[in-house]
């Protein structure tokens, strides 16, 4: 690159000034121009919009609407059912890439093109088939019953839905990382003396930490947004199993708009801080091992 | 420790990689396993490591069956070409994975681990970088920290896959004296996988070359060279021309040469001649005389190398120049003289065995190059 700019023909010097480096790559004006452009009006400008409508209402406004004990709970449910449909799929989905990946069945096609269901299935259509099933009287819920567990229409039902929705996102995000391990880290690691256990947790997990991070933020993100699954096998009790953005379309459909705007606002600032936070920790364990 | 191989023969599909390999390799050796891809060196290393299992045969360690047990009780260290450091730990945590993973019983306290640590980094001459990661490292450090991880645990033999194949030709030629130096003091016995005949015959003690999943020649670097048992040992180890020749009663009439080469012993029949390119001689003749003529000359350090036009064939010839002028230009007229060379005897029928014959010259007179 210092080449390039020191080169007589001087159409490396072009970008000298700026924070931008002489590239030999063309275009970046256009594609950030264009990333730009896109960014705003497909997301920023509606995100913001939001925030300005929620600030519409003040302060005191904002913090009335949001403080509301059904608010809260629906924030408890919504964040909470997502991160533990997550942390299900980051287990699971670890375990179905691992499946994928090292071992050669009959079926595995069939099984790698099941994982995408959840991508291409309407939400509506799982959420009324997971109902079906673990409805008191469906299929695995009424063999639940007698243990006394209850899926639909409880919290439950919330987490096995958002388990779906997700599953695909730490399967896909796993998978290429595990595939690009090579084979022989594991070896070096039994010449070494390790045993299996030994070896896939501090050899191969390391490895893939912040890949199966990336796909857990992607299952958990997922999850908080997911609304047409969920609704059918929720139940949709107030301060039980209502989830956000049911809430929100309720207070929408009361004509509560400013209400609607400050827990969508909430639950805005809520994902992003969280998503940020899971970012800074990818960051920071990706710093550690590739500096 | 000594390592026997007997009769270890390894199929993929239809591929067979290894034909019923038998080889001894003493305690304290360093034996370098030399062949092209495909020979069934790598395959063969893995075996003994345990890393593949054999179809057949049995490999001993001091006599006793290695390939009943794991990988991770044969007490065997395995450097990889590609190091496979683990990316994620620091050079220290590399290093004492080894003893860090062992039963509790048998662990050492945790002084003892960075006391040792510090030994092994210090003995492969990498003292103060113990903090750093993989992937700071250079190729022949991260080689190095590779070899201090499989000492680590004491093993009582060293595999080496490629140890220097990814790494460039001067860290590669600092990195095998040093190899060499090492295991002089330390003795273990060692084993490693090239297909660069000069790292095979300056490194180690034997070389066995492979071919085709079986072993062509095992011995000293100078008896591969010298005395090579098959026109492939011949042909692997150094640069070679091939001249097609008709043997009759002992001599070899090459096509183009005047004169037949004596002392060839074995049957009648279609051969070829295998010479060096140091081992032809340019005699600068008239037009009338000539057996050849000298298409290009090009030095090479200390060589002056030229192609010569030889009845129908191209030979490479080699001439030590020291930088004084050689008395030849390119299209000069040459009569060529071989002093020393092998003939192998054209397999019939594919599978027959090759008779092999050295022959040797008389010192050519007035070789030119030896002025």
């Amino acid at each position: 690159m210092a080449d390039a700019a020191a080169s007589p023909t001087g159409w490396g010097r072009t970008g000298g000034g700026g924070f931008r480096k002489p590239s030999v790559l063309p275009g970046f004006g256009i594609t950030l121009g264009f990333t730009l452009a896109y960014l705003s009006l497909i997301v920023l400008i509606p995100l913001a919009a939001l925030i300005l409508g929620a600030a519409g209402l003040g302060w005191d406004g904002f913090w009335a609407a949001v403080l509301k004990p059904r608010v809260l709970a629906s924030l408890q449910v919504s964040f909470g059912a997502a991160l533990a449909a997550a942390l299900i799929n980051a287990v699971f989905g670890l375990a179905v890439a691992w499946v994928l990946v090292r071992y050669d069945f009959p079926g595995r096609r069939v099984v790698n093109a099941a994982v995408d269901l959840p991508f291409a299935l309407p939400t509506a259509v799982a959420g009324i088939a997971l109902t079906e099933l673990y409805a008191p009287n469906g299929w695995i819920g009424g063999l639940l019953e007698p243990l006394g567990i209850q899926v639909a229409f409880t919290p439950l039902g919330i987490v096995v839905a958002l388990t779906f929705v997700g599953l695909p996102f730490v399967v896909r995000t796993v998978e290429p990382v595990l595939q690009e391990l090579e084979a022989e880290q594991e070896e070096a690691a039994a010449m070494l003396g390790a045993g299996r256990l030994a070896t896939v947790f501090r050899v191969v997990l390391p490895a893939i930490l912040p890949a199966l991070l990336t796909g857990f933020a992607l299952a958990f993100a997922r999850g908080v947004g997911e609304y047409g699954s969920v609704i059918f096998i929720a139940g949709n009790l107030p301060m039980v199993s209502e989830i956000m953005p049911l809430l929100i379309v309720i207070q929408l459909e009361q004509y509560d708009y400013a209400g609607a705007t400050a827990v969508a606002t909430l639950m805005l600032a809520v994902s992003f801080a969280l998503l940020l936070l899971i970012n800074l920790l990818q960051h920071w364990m990706r710093a550690r091992h590739d500096a | 420790m000594s390592i026997d191989i007997r009769g270890i023969s390894k199929r993929f599909g239809s591929f067979a990689a290894l034909e019923s390999v038998d080889l001894r390799i003493e305690p304290g050796e360093l034996v370098a396993l030399l062949g092209p891809s495909g020979s069934g060196k790598t395959t063969l290393l893995r075996i003994i490591a345990g890393l593949e299992t054999a179809d057949s045969g049995s490999v001993l360690f001091d006599g006793e069956d290695a390939l009943r047990l794991h990988p991770r009780d044969r007490q065997v260290g395995f450097v990889f070409q590609h190091y496979a450091l683990f990316r994620h730990m620091t050079i220290f945590d590399n290093v004492a994975f080894g003893l860090q993973v062992r039963p509790r019983a048998r662990r050492p306290s945790k002084a003892e681990i960075a006391e040792r640590v510090r030994e092994l980094l210090s003995l492969v001459q990498l003292d103060g970088l113990a903090d750093r990661y993989p992937s700071q490292l250079s190729g022949g450090q991260r080689q190095r920290v590779a070899l201090a991880r499989a000492l680590a645990t004491d093993p009582k033999v060293l595999l080496l896959d490629e140890p220097f194949g990814a790494l460039d030709a001067k860290v590669r030629k600092e990195l095998r004296r040093w190899l060499r130096r090492f295991h002089d003091r330390m003795g273990i016995t060692s084993l490693f996988v090239t297909h660069d005949q000069e790292e095979a015959l300056e490194l180690a003690d034997r070389v066995v070359v492979m071919n085709r999943g079986g072993i062509e020649q095992a011995g000293s670097p100078e008896t591969v060279y010298r005395e090579p048992e098959t026109p492939f040992v011949y042909e692997f180890l150094g640069d070679v021309n091939r001249i097609p020749c008709t043997i009759d009663g002992g001599q070899a009439r090459l096509a183009g040469l005047g004169t037949p080469l004596g002392g060839v012993s074995g049957q009648s029949g279609p051969a070829v001649v295998y010479v060096r390119p140091h081992e032809v001689e340019l005699l600068p003749a008239d037009p009338v005389s000539a057996t050849g003529r000298i298409r290009r000359l090009y030095e090479v350090g200390p060589l002056v190398r030229a192609e010569v036009d030889h009845a129908g064939t191209l030979l490479e010839v080699a001439i030590p120049s020291d930088g004084r002028e050689i008395g030849l230009r390119a299209g000069d007229p040459v009569r060529v003289n071989f002093r020393k060379g092998f003939v192998f005897m054209d397999g019939r029928a594919g599978a027959e065995p090759m008779a092999l014959a050295p022959f040797r010259t008389a010192a050519g007179g007035n070789a030119i190059h030896r002025l």
